[in-house]
């Protein structure tokens, strides 16, 4: 699978998660290359089978926990830190099964639970695609890397 | 028709979503019981009748696949409906669940009208 293609099932994916079911409209991309909100909440998916990687979600803090008050129909004020994870753990699910679904790389395709990262975790190899979108009250971002090359 | 409902799903957060979604969609329901894995729907359905199930398939404990073969297995239990809510929307998956037994599939994302399009399907009624 060529890398657009990637890009293109991430950005499909991405907007139909937040339009769907979270509620987001004007989804307006970012450029990837603006310095990273200080307080955001990270998560990763891996998968495994056919291919195998991971996708990681990054979040700002003010954005997770006025998208898990939308998803939940819950006041922001009122929201525990760990329902605001509970929230972009599901959401990094989605994105992740939703994205390889479209590259129907999914079939014979195993995906762990959704587990929150540390800021500062990353290494492996380079992301293959990465998109990032302001959802008004701040940014979500969502990487792609491929431990196994995609099909072709 | 007000239908009793099992949400079956390893993330709460997910469950909440559905159940608010459901009756976004204008779907009645009766009343609605929460489950974390399979194993938990199959104790929930020892004690309390449904008229459907909506099942996520990766779960921990015992995963929506093996729910379905124990529902299949079960006389009392094997007519239930059961809609699966994934986010593998892979032509392949879809193909095997049904097969198992499933009588729809919802991939997420989803809108309130889609899971009503598919609940109409799979029950036979439209809804209001």
């Amino acid at each position: 699978m060529r890398e657009a293609d990637v890009s293109m099932a991430l950005a499909t994916s991405m907007d139909a998660v937040l339009e769907q079911m979270f509620f987001v409209t004007g989804l307006a991309p970012v450029d990837g290359s603006e310095p990273a909100e200080p307080s955001r909440v990270k998560t990763q998916v891996r998968f495994d089978g056919e291919v195998s990687g991971r996708i990681e979600v990054e979040v700002g803090a003010r954005a997770a926990a006025v998208m898990a008050a939308d998803f939940l129909a819950a006041d922001p004020a009122e929201l525990t830190a760990a329902q605001v994870e509970d929230v972009v753990l599901e959401l990094s699910n989605m994105l992740c099964g939703a994205a390889l679904s479209r590259m129907e790389a999914g079939s014979a395709l195993r995906l762990s639970a959704p587990q929150v990262m540390g800021l500062d975790e990353s290494g492996g190899p380079p992301a293959a695609a990465e998109r990032s979108v302001n959802v008004g009250e701040g940014v979500v971002t969502a990487r792609f890397h491929f431990e196994t090359p995609c099909p072709a | 028709m007000a239908y009793r409902v099992l949400i079956v799903d390893d993330s709460t957060a997910m469950r909440s979503f559905v159940r608010r979604v459901l009756e976004m969609s204008g779907f009645d329901v009766a009343a609605c019981f929460q489950a974390g894995n399979g194993a938990e729907a199959l104790a929930i359905l020892e004690k309390e009748w449904v008229d459907l199930v909506l099942s996520d398939i990766n779960m921990p404990v015992m995963d929506g696949e093996e729910f379905l073969r124990k529902l299949e297995a079960d006389e009392m239990l094997k007519n239930l409906p059961v809609v699966i809510i994934s986010t593998d929307a892979t032509a392949g998956r879809i193909e095997r669940m049904i097969s198992m037994g499933a009588r729809g599939y919802v991939a997420k994302p989803f809108t309130p009208e889609m899971l009503r399009e598919q609940l109409e399907r799979t029950l036979g009624v439209q809804y209001a």
